[in-house]
């Protein structure tokens, strides 16, 4: 067997089996900019060591020359932003995504790069409620980690084509019912997607994952 | 970036979590994808705002994305009931419990070789096994691509050799 044959072997080997998970995985923005060069010979032999004996960090070292591949497919090396791009799509689907930049817009402009989710972050929510449970549309009641005492909640609740439900602003509560109207449009078992922005005390906004639900 | 890019994106992360993940991380490639873009969407419009270069912003943006939701998956997942339920339920088309224990075996003595290695080799055939190309590898360390070629040669010959001393033939 070759050299190319076996890596690609053992490379598919690598990603059928989990490693062992010792420690904290390396942030996402460290891989990334150790793999970019942005970091010393020694940050990369750190980095592999670290990959070798940690899961997630080994997966995601893993993962980003495949997904640098699907943006390259996507949209090429060469792409640049068109500034009413998702706007002017006009089909069906692209109305979805219109509203998706809606559902964003307030933040536009407040950071610059994706917001990085580490492990032990007081300001990382965390849902309540088990993702893709079956929510009855009476009692849709959504549930969340509590943020630094003080925070304020902003909830959205969406389908998956980005269509907004529903919003709940200056919460202070970590639960919030949504009402039954808000739902009615939806078939039993239709999956809802729901995500809550944080303002800290100090004012800082955070905004959570998205999580999902069905209701029925 | 119009609707149908969109959907390659997606339909790109949906393989790449499928292909570079193990099975229960696999078998929800689709939800990771789905989230992922929410958020990647997201970060695109910022940086339509603020200028900043859209192709290495976009996989920033992706790859942050998909880590988070990877993150996000395995605070939530209890490793006994999950590995039970890997056990009795396999994703279709995913190998058996007998193939899915002996490539857990061979990843294991991969990795315990590959940690054995001598260092610079270890390096250069640790990110090859990953996915890395040649030129990515050689700017990292600092070296051209006939020492990266010549490390990952030698690496692997140590490292097949180490394989089978425990027992595994490559």
């Amino acid at each position: 067997m070759n050299d190319e044959l076996l890596v690609a072997r053992l490379r598919d080997v690598l990603a059928r089996s989990t490693c062992s998970s010792n420690g904290e995985p390396v942030p996402a923005d460290e891989i990334l900019a150790v793999l970019r060069g942005e970091r010393s010979r020694e940050d990369v032999e750190r980095l592999v060591d670290r990959a070798l004996g940690n899961a997630e960090t080994e997966e995601l070292v893993r993962l980003l020359p495949a997904l640098e591949k699907a943006v390259d497919e996507a949209v090429g090396t060469s792409a640049r932003p068109r500034r009413a791009g998702w706007i002017l799509g006009g089909l069906a689907a692209a109305a979805a995504i219109v509203v998706g930049v809606v559902l964003i817009a307030p933040r536009v402009g407040e950071m610059t790069a994706p917001v990085e989710y580490r492990e032990g972050d007081a300001t990382a929510l965390r849902p309540l409620v088990e993702r893709g449970a079956a929510l009855d549309r009476d009692h849709f009641t959504l549930a969340w980690s509590e943020g630094p005492e003080g925070s304020r909640y902003d909830l959205t609740v969406a389908t998956v084509e980005l269509r907004v439900l529903h919003e709940a602003k200056g919460l202070e509560a970590t639960e919030y019912t949504v009402p039954r109207e808000a739902l009615e449009d939806l078939a039993s078992g239709e999956t809802v997607l729901w995500r809550v922005d944080v303002t800290l005390p100090d004012g800082r906004h955070v905004p959570s994952g998205t999580f999902r639900v069905s209701v029925r | 970036m119009t609707d149908e890019q969109v959907a390659r994106l997606r339909d790109g992360i949906v393989r790449a979590v499928a292909r570079h993940c193990p099975d229960w991380l696999a078998a929800r490639r689709e939800d990771i994808a789905q989230n992922a873009l929410i958020r990647v969407i997201e970060a695109w419009n910022r940086a339509e705002r603020s200028g900043v270069p859209p192709h290495s912003y976009l996989v920033k943006a992706v790859f942050t994305a998909v880590a988070g939701e990877i993150r996000s998956l395995r605070r939530e997942r209890t490793v006994g009931l999950d590995d039970l339920r890997d056990e009795s339920a396999p994703a279709s088309g995913a190998p058996g419990p007998e193939r899915r224990a002996a490539a857990a075996q061979l990843g294991h003595a991969i990795r315990a070789c590959l940690a054995a290695l001598i260092e610079s080799r270890r390096v250069v055939t640790a990110l090859a096994l990953m996915g890395h190309g040649r030129e990515r590898i050689a700017r990292l360390l600092g070296v051209d691509t006939r020492r990266v070629d010549n490390d990952r040669h030698r690496g692997l010959k140590d490292l097949r050799r180490c394989l089978e001393e425990k027992g595994f033939r490559p």
